[in-house]
């Protein structure tokens, strides 16, 4: 194929069933259907990034981010949180996951964030390679008890990118 | 869609000098009436009808006024009254015309055209009520008062070419082409020159129509041939159509017997259209290769190359290759690249092929596919992985190997678990292997992944229905439709006559009407507890059961009805194309749906609807079903006084729940029967299936679209049994004597000869006879021997039967063959059906 196979497009509310398929489909943690549904609830005030990855016309990977503003000086260091970043088994290697960070990372700049954090379960070695390889560093020690309905570990690393 | 016409009355003429007030007062009352003011030219009407209560015109008008401010029943009060008065007094030709355009709208159109006519016959000068007249006759197939109508009315009015098509159209009709052609050939000499830019369309299409009447006039002759193609290559310049042009100068080659030429043309139209499978079937004929399998792969390997894209080229060397080599690499060519390029298509394209020889096609694209999945790396070429799965389930499918099937689609499904295709195949997998709510909710589940996907919310409705979960149903398909004023979108799928869902709703509702009246049942046999709390507990369960029953029943009857309605109405929204084709010049689109108009009670939907609500009138006919309330008034009265606290609490809830039913079954405003209990509550099963179904079937069915069981099962319970001999004699015309199924029409006449007390002797006798002519070897002697065995006669002299000959056995048959006896050999038989075939006969047709 001459044109490139990957495409990535907005999440909408009438697609989210397919973003949620591969979240829960990927991740050992189930997402319930709030969690998806929350982007589109109108009375939530929080900024989300979300797309969708194609491989030709099938979606195959998902991405969805929080922007965290310091204003309220929460909790969570002020920055892009990637809540979520998936992509099927059978459509690794194909440089879908990197479009859909590199999405996250243009959008973190438009807000003027400059750390990217995620969460990754500590028994999840793939994804802690991926991160590494796109210029995460894990932060500190791994949070006790952080995934609640989850068949894997639930343990997870804090990485952060500086953008 | 029906905009319902309103009819534009009558002018002032025909009137006698020195005209009465109450004449005078109608004029004024028509102006209104024909400016919709219907309340006003209503009241000025009953100031006339004050003065002088016998005014004909005035009662007429009345009713036409009252019956479009929809107070229907008055209307027809006062047409009666206008009727009543006879010639002498009776209504003036305004009067008469008035009556007439009020049958129209009531839809009684022979009646219609009955005072239209006689309007004209008695003086009236307005000619326009021609053209009304010849709708009316056209609407009625009457072609003969059509021509004359026509005719008439293009006498007054020549300047119109609308009135030339009618007139054309009208003759051709009544079997005279050559007339029809005449007529046309008039007009375009006098349009010679005159035509404006948008009469072009109109004209061509003339043009092509007139070439239609004179190659059909023509016949086998060849100088009128050699005539038409004359004219042909005169319009040529003209015609828009360039299809038609050509196909019709090919089919003139072809009698002409120029087969090179005809080939030729043929050449030109696959270069306009590769994809059209008839025009190499065509070009086959001409070149005369249809029997020569070696030629016909030369000139499909030479198409090939020039439309390398096409379809056609690729496909119909398949049907005819014999040699397993060159078939296997056909095949192969064929299949993968569609499955490569992700043809969701692909197995459906091929499936003629399985038909045709299945051994063959199945085992040579079985090891294709499976070979090229084995070849692949899924995560290399992910997308080939999946649709080559996809394939192999269907394969296996059509092979009635579920197990194998359902492990395709779960593979597919682990890999992309995001496509919708692959949760509807597996939804259809897991119906046929008999789990409907399974199925129904592997498709909700694909249809989550895009709630805009109109096409998979459908499906899910389909399957949740078939599951017979109506209320999930409802609510998935509420999402599509328009909800004002309504709880669900069940009153707008009514609205848009969208059959599939209420057809598919009838039929769910009709199962849980079997479930619900099984239950039923079993709690009437059980026994009754000697505990007084007990036996008040059982009777209001009683009571909800029988509840459930009549409404399930009758819903299943309100849908089957339903949809009735949707065909009554196709027919009567054709009235406005008899004017309207005319006017717009498409003589040929107006034939064509004219033709398809008195065939439509034989659409698969409609015969499915007649089926299914015959099943259930049936049903109650054999049941003799009282009235749901009767039934078990007599277990309630005595204890229900008793302890009539509880009686009223269980009573409200019942009421709670009626109203309930009602809000979420509505189909039509102001409906007063929602529920369809008046439907279910008939005394005259049978006569209200000949009125609301079977009657227009069997008005239009033709010798092919003829359903014989149907038609024997319905004449069996009305008693007629020299027409059940009649069909089953056809039905043995079509699939053989010794076909199980008529040994099962056959024992059924039997039986009624031998049991039935309301039959006459002489109708038993005549059915005999009949059945002496057709079944030479029946043991007819042995009917009075009450040990013959009848089953093992029907065993040994008919073929295995098939599951549909015994169930038809189970229905009408009791006496002469034992039902147990029938009941056995169903279940023997059931063990060689699908999943989903048995669980349904067990659930619903053996109880």
């Amino acid at each position: 194929m001459s044109k490139d196979p990957v495409n990535l497009d907005n999440i909408y509310a009438n697609n989210v069933g397919t973003f949620a398929k591969i979240v829960n489909t990927v991740l050992p943690v189930t997402y319930p259907e709030k969690f998806f549904d929350e982007q589109f609830d109108a009375k939530n005030k929080s900024t989300f990034f979300g797309q969708l990855g194609y491989f030709g016309e099938v979606a195959v990977g998902g991405v969805r981010a929080e922007l965290i503003a310091n204003k309220n000086g929460g909790v969570k260091p002020a920055g892009v949180y990637i809540q979520v970043l998936a992509v099927l088994a059978a459509y690794r290697g194909r440089a879908i996951g990197s479009r859909l960070l590199s999405y996250i990372e243009e959008q973190s700049k438009e807000h003027f964030q400059h750390k990217i954090f995620a969460h990754v379960a500590v028994d999840n070695e793939e994804g802690l390679e991926w991160y590494k390889k796109h210029g995460f560093e894990i932060e500190g020690l791994p949070l006790k008890d952080y995934y609640k309905d989850t068949t894997g570990s639930p343990d997870a690393y804090v990485l952060v990118k500086q953008v | 869609m029906s905009k319902r016409r309103v009819g534009n009355v009558a002018r002032p003429n025909g009137l006698p000098i020195g005209r009465s007030k109450e004449d005078a007062n109608l004029l004024e009352a028509l102006k209104l009436y024909e400016a919709k003011n219907y309340k006003k030219s209503l009241k000025l009407v009953e100031t006339s009808l004050k003065k002088n209560s016998q005014h004909t015109d005035s009662l007429a008008l009345k009713a036409l006024n009252l019956y479009c401010t929809d107070q229907k029943e008055e209307a027809e009060t006062y047409v009666n009254r206008a009727l009543a008065k006879g010639t002498v007094g009776g209504p003036s030709p305004i009067g008469l015309h008035i009556l007439g355009i009020y049958m129209r709208n009531n839809k009684r159109y022979s009646e219609a055209a009955k005072f239209f006519q006689s309007s004209l016959d008695n003086g009236s000068k307005n000619k326009q009520i021609y053209r009304d007249l010849a709708t009316l006759y056209a609407q009625e197939h009457d072609y003969k008062n059509l021509l004359r109508a026509r005719q008439s009315y293009w006498e007054e009015f020549m300047g119109y070419r609308a009135n030339w098509t009618s007139l054309a159209i009208a003759h051709d009709l009544n079997g005279q082409p050559q007339e029809a052609s005449n007529v046309l050939s008039k007009l375009e000499e006098l349009a010679k020159g005159k035509l404006g830019e948008a009469e072009l369309y109109e004209h061509n299409e003339c043009l092509m129509y007139k070439n239609d009447l004179l190659f059909r006039a023509a016949g086998d002759d060849k100088d009128k041939l050699q005539r038409v193609f004359k004219h042909l290559d005169e319009i040529e310049p003209e015609v828009f159509d360039k299809y038609a042009w050509l196909e019709r100068r090919a089919s003139l080659y072809m009698k002409l017997d120029e087969k090179m030429n005809a080939s030729k043309v043929y050449r030109t139209l696959i270069k306009r259209n590769p994809d059209n499978f008839r025009y190499y079937r065509l070009l086959e004929i001409a070149l005369g290769v249809q029997n020569d399998d070696q030629r016909r792969s030369i000139l499909y390997s030479n198409l090939e190359r020039f439309y390398p894209r096409a379809e056609p080229p690729k496909f119909i060397p398949l049907t005819f290759i014999k040699d397993e080599e060159t078939y296997t690499q056909k095949l192969s060519e064929y299949l993968l690249p569609q499955i490569e390029r992700g043809v969701p298509a692909t197995f459906n394209n091929v499936k003629p092929l399985y038909r045709k020889d299945t051994e063959r096609t199945s085992r040579l694209a079985g090891k294709i596919v499976l070979t090229f999945l084995a070849n692949i790396d899924h995560k290399q070429s992910p997308l080939a992985f999946v649709w080559a799965n996809y394939y192999m389930c269907q394969h296996f499918m059509f092979l009635k190997d579920f197990a194998k099937a359902k492990e395709y689609i779960d593979a597919a499904l682990d890999h992309t678990p995001t496509m919708v295709e692959l949760y509807i195949l597996k939804a259809r997998v897991l119906k046929h292997a008999g789990h409907l709510v399974d199925a129904a909710e592997t498709v909700n589940e694909g249809r989550k992944l895009d709630l805009q996907d109109r096409f998979i919310n459908t499906k899910t409705v389909k399957y949740y229905l078939r599951a017979n979960l109506i209320e999930k149903a409802v609510e998935v398909v509420s999402i599509f439709t328009k909800n004002d004023g309504s709880v669900n979108g069940v009153m707008d799928l009514h609205l848009m006559e969208a059959s599939w869902f209420v057809g598919e709703q009838a039929e769910s509702y009709y199962r849980l009407y079997l479930a619900e009246k099984q239950k039923l049942n079993e709690l009437k046999e059980s026994d009754v507890s000697t505990d007084e709390e007990a036996q008040l507990e059982r009777a209001n369960q009683i009571r909800l059961l029988a509840y459930e029953t009549s409404k399930f029943g009758g819903l299943a009857l309100k849908r089957w009805t339903a949809i009735a309605k949707f065909f009554k109405q196709f027919e009567d929204d054709q009235l406005d194309f008899h004017s309207y084709c005319m006017r717009k010049g498409v003589p040929r689109a107006y034939l064509e749906m004219y033709h398809w108009g008195k065939s439509i009670f034989t659409l698969p939907m409609y015969v499915r609807a007649t089926k299914g609500a015959a099943k259930l009138y049936f049903d109650l006919y054999d049941s003799h079903v009282k009235s749901v309330d009767d039934e078990n008034e007599d277990g309630e009265s005595s204890l229900a006084k008793k302890n009539s606290k509880k009686a009223k609490k269980d009573a409200a809830a019942l009421k709670k729940r009626i109203d309930e039913d009602k809000k979420t079954t509505l189909t039509v405003e102001k409906d007063n029967d929602i529920l369809g209990e008046t439907l279910i509550s008939t005394t005259t099963p049978l006569q209200d299936f000949y009125d609301n179904f079977y009657a227009n079937f069997a008005k239009e069915a033709t010798d092919t679209t003829r359903d014989f069981i149907l038609e024997f099962e319905y004449q069996l319970r009305c008693g007629k049994l020299p027409l059940c001999v009649g069909a089953l004699a056809k039905f043995a015309d079509i699939h053989g004597t010794t076909n199980s199924t008529v040994g099962t029409m056959v024992l059924s006449v039997l039986e009624k000869i031998k049991f039935s007390t309301e039959i006459d002797e002489l109708t038993k006798k005549l059915a005999l006879k009949g059945l002496e002519r057709q079944f030479s070897s029946l043991p007819l002697d042995q009917l009075e021997n009450e040990t013959f065995d009848w089953l093992e006669y029907f065993q040994q002299s008919f073929d295995a039967p098939t599951l549909e000959a015994l169930l038809l056995l189970r229905r009408s048959v009791s006496q002469i063959v034992s039902s147990d006896a029938v009941k056995q050999l169903i279940l023997e038989n059931l063990g060689s059906q699908e999943p989903t075939v048995q669980d349904s006969v067990l659930k619903y047709q053996l109880n």
